[in-house]
């Protein structure tokens, strides 16, 4: 039986390997290069996008939800409405991501919604820095309402205004990303990586496992949205190597909430 | 429809209002539940708040030592009885059971007072007096009496709680007597004693189905919220479904880790 210190050393491991890949990429792809060898396979794209991205944050957005209702953290609230904005986000993005409207649209929705979903993240994180929940359990579930519905509104609105052409560009075809693209997606990277470390920070002081996996996924988020940054066109190795990392960070917040559901049974959700 | 409001806001809301005026009520829950507390808190209330008047008839303690633990509440029965809301009637179980032993014990009393509540502490102690068989056909002579003077009973019951089973009410056939039957219950939470109501019945009435914590405070009985997320309560065997169970474990990753710090 491997042992947890094992299992998160194995844990942390590819975050260098993912990292070393994009740089490594990065230094010796040639755009002419990265062009031709891109990869749109559009049905798999947004079946993965689905299932890793959108499926994962269901699944954590759901249990944040009976965790927000039962003990009203906001840390809580906030964590499950970002959670659901990068899947909603993710998931929207990879079926919009071909004609007719071209990757711009898919890559507007995509790096916008991380971003959005990126402010959720870091104020949940800097809300465990302090004691905040809700005392009124008759409102919980109208606050959870407003944070969920809000955060799937607004991206059905930034959806529909990507779809109307209403929103600036953020690819162009044959040129690139655009400067508006690289700022959100540099932005948004910033802070997933700053709440991965205000979480890191917390698993530090308590070596929960559930803190563990769930930091080590944003960071993977976090490596997958630098991958956009440096790639240089939609699909390239560059990209697909951060959608792989995206993949496993989805696949590590299922981790999280496994290590949770091993913890509660053997009364251990906490244990070093 | 006319409701007799408890005065305790949350039971209130459980009741949709209050109980059925002149539905007789059973309240049930093994010893140390707060049985005797409800009842009292019920027809101080009614005194007080509804300008109903009450009957306190008990076999079971006596007049100072109900005066005291009714002041623990903050309750002056003294008081509401000089005012003539309220009489404390201590007796014995035989003298209600003579034929026309109601009358006799309570004819006058209710003549005077002109109750709208009756409290009965507790239907038990007529087991003493009563062949088993005959427990019910007593009971229901004394609950008619009682209902066809314009009065709304609520008779105690002291109900056994098995370690395994939830409760005996039921068992005794004692719970078909009356329109509302509201179980108090002792359950176990994370190491912890714990107090939970339930209505188990209404007659005529759509009530809270919900199992809800409640506590007897320094002011007297105050309704909290379900016990929500936990299974097996009545059975006498709670525990959390596994997605709570998750659900606890995330808050505490998350929530309770900065509160060590």
């Amino acid at each position: 039986m491997i042992s947890p210190h094992t299992t998160r050393r194995i844990g942390v491991a590819p975050v260098p390997i993912f990292v070393a890949l994009i740089a490594i990429l990065d230094m010796v792809l040639p755009t002419s290069v990265a062009a031709s060898v891109a990869f749109n396979p559009l049905l798999v794209f947004a079946t993965l996008q689905t299932l890793f991205l959108f499926g994962t944050s269901v699944v954590v957005a759901y249990i944040s939800l009976k965790s927000y209702l039962s003990g009203g953290s906001r840390t809580i609230l906030l964590l499950g409405s970002g959670t659901l904005a990068w899947g909603f986000a993710s998931m929207v993005a990879g079926w919009l991501l071909g004609p007719p409207g071209g990757p711009n649209i898919g890559v507007t929705i995509s790096n916008s919604g991380a971003l959005f979903a990126s402010l959720f993240y870091i104020a949940s994180a800097t809300t465990t820095m302090r004691a905040s929940s809700s005392r009124d359990s008759k409102r919980r579930k109208s606050k959870l309402l407003l944070a969920y519905s809000g955060a799937v509104g607004f991206l059905v609105a930034l959806t529909m205004f990507a779809l109307l052409g209403a929103t600036p560009a953020f690819f162009v075809p044959g040129i690139g990303s655009t400067v508006l693209r690289q700022v959100v997606v540099a932005a948004g990277l910033f802070l997933f990586a700053v709440s991965s470390i205000l979480f890191m920070r917390l698993y530090r002081d308590s070596r929960s496992g559930i803190l563990f996996w769930y930091s080590m996924a944003l960071a993977l988020t976090t490596i997958g949205l630098a991958a956009f940054y440096f790639g240089r066109t939609v699909g390239d190795p560059i990209a697909w190597t951060g959608r792989i990392a995206t993949y496993l960070g989805g696949i590590y917040s299922l981790i999280a909430i496994w290590s949770a559901s091993r913890g509660s049974r053997d009364g251990l959700a906490n244990s070093k | 429809m006319a409701r007799n409001k408890t005065g305790i806001l949350e039971l209130d809301e459980m009741l949709r209002g209050g109980f059925m005026d002149k539905d007789a009520v059973m309240v049930a829950g093994s010893a140390g539940t707060g049985k005797t507390t409800l009842a009292l808190e019920y027809l101080v209330n009614g005194a007080t708040q509804f300008g109903e008047p009450g009957i306190y008839l008990t076999f079971e303690q006596l007049p100072d030592q109900i005066y005291r633990d009714a002041e623990n509440f903050g309750w002056d029965l003294r008081k509401l009885e000089t005012e003539n809301k309220l009489r404390v009637v201590c007796t014995s179980p035989d003298l209600l059971l003579d034929p026309e032993g109601e009358e006799q014990l309570l004819g006058e009393t209710i003549k005077e007072l002109r109750p709208r509540r009756m409290v009965i502490d507790s239907l038990n102690h007529l087991e003493m007096y009563v062949p088993r068989g005959d427990l019910r056909k007593e009971a229901y002579r004394i609950l008619m009496y009682i209902k066809t003077r314009g009065i709304s009973p609520l008779v105690i019951w002291e109900a056994q709680q098995g370690t395994e089973s939830s409760y005996a009410v039921t068992q005794t056939g004692m719970s078909f007597l009356v329109d509302c039957l509201v179980l108090l219950k002792f359950v176990e939470i994370n190491s912890s004693m714990k107090k939970a109501l339930a209505i188990m019945k209404m007659r005529g009435s759509d009530h809270d189905k919900h199992l809800r914590e409640y506590e007897i405070t320094a002011h007297g009985v105050r309704v909290a919220a379900p016990f929500s997320g936990y299974e097996g309560i009545i059975t006498g065997s709670p525990h959390r479904s596994l997605t709570q169970e998750v659900a606890g474990a995330w808050d505490n990753a998350f929530t309770k880790t900065k509160h060590k710090q």
